[in-house]
């Protein structure tokens, strides 16, 4: 991937399921590209389409039609059984709800994309896992089990967790959404720093103040980027 | 240390330790009774080869006449003759606590070593004395006599002596005592002259050599063997070729241990089930789990090996368990059996190969049938695994529809909970699988139970007659009918001949011994079941009829067949017109059955009698005690020598106690399915509360009792009960008449007359109830203690 290309490119994408109620169109026809280092926040109403835009990008889901290109990646074409490999590689994914693994500790948490990736020796892998916590201002918790940390210390365990394969893509679908406003803010603050040092975070967000303090804002309203 | 997905596995199972608990348990189970079984069986196979082995089996034994040490030494400079010797064996009865027993008396060497069929003492004195006893341990071990008692032993037409049980010996040649009824005795030469015996020996008993087990050169040698005897003057009475080097019980192992096999298999499958239910809950419980997991990078390989895993650490934990108990119990298990062939076990009984195959199947079945689920689970997108989509669907349309009517009379608890019985399906099947085969084998046990009893009573309708007296001659009828048939009691006798003889193979050679009774053809008293063709025709016809279990024995022969029958050395022609069922074990002599009338033609003995057949007032033992005694002391009084009277009630307790020990072991491992049931349906009531703890939550939160809680997982736990009672009642109906199928043909030489046992329907509602309400305890308290708050931010 050369310096000038997009970290992600969706063209024309459409995203459709089928319910018990009939067909529905999730995304009809995105296109969106999103340059590397780029702090980009997704918003729209519930329902827009923007976490399935998430899941698209992330190999979560695939997309109905169109390119999906992330990471110089081409995930239409990624068969299923790489993907997760590619996944726990290239993004790094931030959840609502922490999802936190509750019988691992944090260190252990963190450790575990590791493990999945095949990321050097068990050693190496505490120790990167020790210095994420570290940087995530929890090291001191490290051997403490999720149930035992307060949800923004969750929050920051799932940062850590999801910059444990130091990602070139951060994900996170409404990572502030359950915390406190402080404890959103320090989590928000989180974003600029890693942003400023070069990862591409994409954002879902309800939250229009946070949203306005991203680099760049993609609005989507019922399955189309309006703005 | 370990990586942390390993250290999820291990946690996963420590945090939930009721289902840990429970799903080891129900693999111990099925994998401790797979081993036991087994194990059991290797063992007894292998020891029982060995121990034969080592007693030097005869390839042959030759009946003829008296003959000394010298023909023995001479035979065994034959060519092809490894080992020979002379032994001398007569039919006595011994008394042992007042109780008369019909037995055989072998003589033993002056210093007890025998080279072919070796002896080893067990207890007592050693080597033998004179004027004393030595006593087949396992024969000893059914009467109810000890070293050191006074006993009482007739030789037939000799005084009775009384003598001490002075030892124990250990003869594995002998038949087993669980089947035949004789008792094996042993005396010096000394002894059976003083007893009135008669000297020298009548068999001759021998060892080819090259290879034992080659049948073609057994029978040639036996033939030269034959014609050495001939030539030195004596007849050839009669020749046994046993099967080569193998143990008379080999015959019904395979039977044993082929339904050993299959109820240990059952179990394993059952317990199989209850580790498939356990690992879907997991999965069930952890979908979110699984999609963070896909998202953070790990492939469906990754996620798949920790789920094996997980199955795997259960396998080995029930190992843990299963191993140590299997062994404990596989030295119960096999001793009895070891005790029933007459064997010694070694300690610890023990099979690497079986060990083997349970540690490997302690862990391949939880980790194989789990693969299953895995593939269920890993094959949905991972944006559903990570949505967390858990509920289970609602129940059929028709339990729906049902619950509905029965809403009119049935508590809203009580419908909710049928309504939750149907929920999980394929869980629900399992679990009922697993419960109802353990009840479907304990009603099939207690039918094999009440069909072995139909059958017995069958066999014995058509047996007219008290008992049999059996005199040590045989006597002019009008001796020894007057004094019977004056004694109060009896109404009625028949006159009967019996004798040994021998089916001439067409080769000349010949066959097993034939239990040969002559009879009028005409009797009052033997009326048996006919399995093909008919009874004899009438007086004066020179036809036979055999016990069904000769078509085992001489395979050749079909109904129509004329018969060559070597009696006393004398051969005579016989039309074979009908095949009975006889109520015997197919190990022991087939019987023949011929008219008295042509019998006395051909073999003389006109008038004459050896057996009479007595009908009493009384049909209970106490009557025949009574008549058997006062028959004894008739005859005794009128000077005829008696050899034995054994009476319908001996002979229906010896039957009787043959189908406790079946039945007891097929209820031991009626026991050993059940509880693999009863801890499926705790497992599944477990899960299923677990799964259910948010609805639970919202229960309690719309002011639902602790009582009405309970009332919920019981009610589940008893429509599954009452469901596996169902399932088991049908399931038992084929499964129990094939078992009286195969068992009859197998043990009795004819099928059982299958005989459902009713009262074995409700003791197993009883008993499937009872673990339905052992089962609910836990997961009913684990349900009542669900905080409402938890409940509603349960995951």
């Amino acid at each position: 991937m050369s310096s000038g290309e997009p970290l992600i490119e969706l063209r024309a994408v459409t995203k459709a399921y089928t319910t018990a109620a009939g067909d529905y169109l999730a995304l009809r026809g995105i296109d969106l590209r999103i340059a590397p280092g780029e702090f980009v926040a997704i918003v729209g109403k519930s329902g827009s389409g923007k976490s399935t835009l998430l899941n698209v990008i992330t190999g979560i889901d695939r997309a109905s039609s169109g390119e999906v290109l992330v990471a110089g990646a081409d995930l239409m074409r990624l068969p299923e059984a790489h993907l997760a490999a590619w996944r726990g590689r290239t993004v790094g994914i931030v959840f609502q709800f922490f999802q936190l693994l509750p019988t691992l500790t944090a260190l252990e948490n963190v450790m575990l994309p590791m493990d999945f990736a095949g990321f050097g020796t068990l050693r190496e892998r505490q120790a990167r896992a020790l210095a994420l916590l570290e940087r995530v201002g929890l090291a001191d918790q490290a051997a403490k089990l999720p149930l035992a940390l307060s949800g923004g210390q969750q929050q920051r365990v799932a940062i850590a967790r999801a910059l444990a394969n130091n990602p070139p893509l951060l994900v996170a679908d409404e990572p502030t959404g359950n915390l406190d406003s402080q404890t959103a803010e320090d989590v928000f603050q989180l974003f600029i720093e890693l942003a400023q040092q070069g990862t591409t975070i994409v954002m879902v967000t309800h939250d229009a103040e946070l949203a306005r303090r991203a680099g760049r804002v993609v609005l989507v309203s019922d399955g189309h980027i309006v703005a | 240390m370990l990586p942390p997905r390993w250290r999820k596995v291990l946690r996963d199972a420590r945090a939930t330790p009721t289902r840990t608990v429970l799903v080891t348990l129900s693999i111990a189970v099925g994998v401790f009774a797979f081993g036991v079984i087994l194990t059991t069986r290797a063992v007894i196979e292998r020891e029982l080869q060995r121990s034969f082995y080592a007693i030097e089996p005869a390839s042959a034994t030759i009946t003829t006449t008296a003959f000394p040490d010298e023909l023995a030494e001479a035979v065994e400079r034959l060519p092809g003759v490894a080992i020979a010797e002379g032994r001398r064996v007569v039919p006595a009865r011994i008394q042992v606590e007042d109780q008369w027993h019909d037995a055989v008396l072998t003589v033993l060497p002056d210093d007890g070593i025998r080279r072919i069929g070796i002896v080893h003492p067990q207890a007592g004195v050693w080597p033998p004395v004179d004027r004393a006893l030595f006593v087949e341990r396992a024969s000893l071990a059914r009467t109810s006599g000890a070293i050191g008692d006074q006993v009482i032993v007739e030789l037939p037409g000799a005084d009775q002596r009384i003598m001490p049980i002075a030892g124990t010996i250990h003869d594995l040649s002998t038949p087993l005592a669980v089947i035949t009824a004789q008792k094996f005795v042993y005396v010096t030469a000394e002894t059976l002259r003083w007893l009135g015996g008669p000297e020298d020996y009548n068999q001759l008993l021998f060892v080819v050599d090259g290879d034992r087990r080659d049948l073609d050169h057994i029978r040639a040698v036996t033939r030269e063997v034959e014609r050495f005897i001939e030539r030195s003057g004596r007849p050839v009475l009669h020749t046994n070729v046993p099967p080569p080097l193998q143990h008379p019980a080999e015959a019904l192992l395979p039977v044993i241990t082929v339904l050993m096999t299959i109820v240990g298999l059952l179990a394993l499958v059952a317990s199989s089930f209850l580790s498939i239910n356990t690992i879907q809950a997991i999965l069930s419980q952890q979908t979110r789990q699984l999609g963070v997991m896909a998202a953070i990078g790990a492939g469906p390989r990754a996620l798949a090996g920790m789920y094996m895993a997980t199955a795997a650490l259960f396998g080995m934990l029930a190992l843990m368990l299963a191993v140590p108990a299997g062994m404990v119990a596989t030295q119960a298990f096999a001793g009895f059996l070891g005790g029933q062939l007459n064997i010694d076990l070694p300690w610890p009984v023990f099979s690497v190969e079986v060990l083997v195959l349970q540690i490997g199947a302690g862990i391949a079945v939880p980790v194989l049938t789990a693969l299953w689920p895995i593939r269920s689970a890993l094959g949905r997108p991972v944006r559903m695994l990570l949505s967390g989509e858990t509920a289970p669907p609602p129940p059929p349309l028709m339990v729906t529809l049902l619950t509905r009517v029965l809403g009119r009379w049935l508590r809203r608890p009580t419908l909710l909970a049928l309504r939750n019985a149907f929920r999980q399906r394929a869980r629900l099947l399992r679990t009922l699988v697993a419960l109802a085969l353990g009840g479907s084998v304990l009603m099939t046990v207690m039918t094999q139970r009440a069909s072995l009893f139909a059958t017995l009573e069958d066999s014995l309708v058509g047996l007219n007659y008290d008992l049999e007296v059996q005199l040590a001659h045989t006597y002019r009828v009008e001796r020894v009918m007057p004094p019977i048939a004056s004694l109060p009691g009896v109404t009625h006798i028949e006159s009967t001949l019996r004798a040994s003889a021998f089916p001439v193979r067409p080769d000349g050679v010949d066959g097993e011994e034939l239990a040969l009774r002559a009879l009028p053809a005409e009797t009052d008293f033997f009326h048996p079941r006919i399995a093909e063709g008919r009874w004899l025709a009438g007086s004066g016809a020179r036809e036979v009829v055999f016990s069904t279990n000769i078509r085992s024995k001489e395979p050749y022969l079909r109904v129509g067949d004329w018969v060559t029958l070597s009696i006393n050395g004398h051969e005579s022609q016989w039309r074979l017109v009908g095949l009975i069922e006889v109520f015997t074990p197919p190990t022991m002599p087939a019987q023949a059955y011929v008219d008295l009338t042509a019998f006395t033609a051909e073999h003389g003995g006109v008038g004459r009698t050896d057996t009479l057949r007595v009908a009493t007032i009384g049909h209970d033992p106490f009557s025949h005690a009574m008549a058997a005694a006062a028959i004894e002391q008739q005859l005794t009084a009128f000077g005829i020598d008696l050899r034995l009277i054994r009476t319908m009630s001996d002979e229906r307790r010896i039957l009787e106690e043959r189908f406790n020990l079946a039945t007891g072991a097929l209820s031991i491992m009626a026991l050993i399915i059940g509880t693999v049931g009863a801890l499926g349906l705790t497992g599944t009531l477990s899960i299923n509360v677990l799964e259910r703890t948010r609805e639970i939550g919202i229960l309690r939160a719309i002011g639902a009792s602790d009582d009405a809680i309970r009332e919920l997982v019981v009610t589940e736990g008893l429509t599954i009960a009452l469901l596996a009672w169902v399932a088991g009642v049908i399931l038992s109906i084929p499964m129990s008449y094939a078992l009286a199928y195969i068992f009859g043909m197998a043990l009795l030489n004819i099928p059982l007359i299958w005989t459902y046992s009713f009262p074995a329907i409700w003791m197993w509602l009883g008993v499937v109830i009872l673990f339905a309400l052992i089962a609910s305890i836990l997961p009913a308290r684990a349900a009542t203690r669900v905080a409402v708050r938890e409940a509603l931010a349960y995951e």
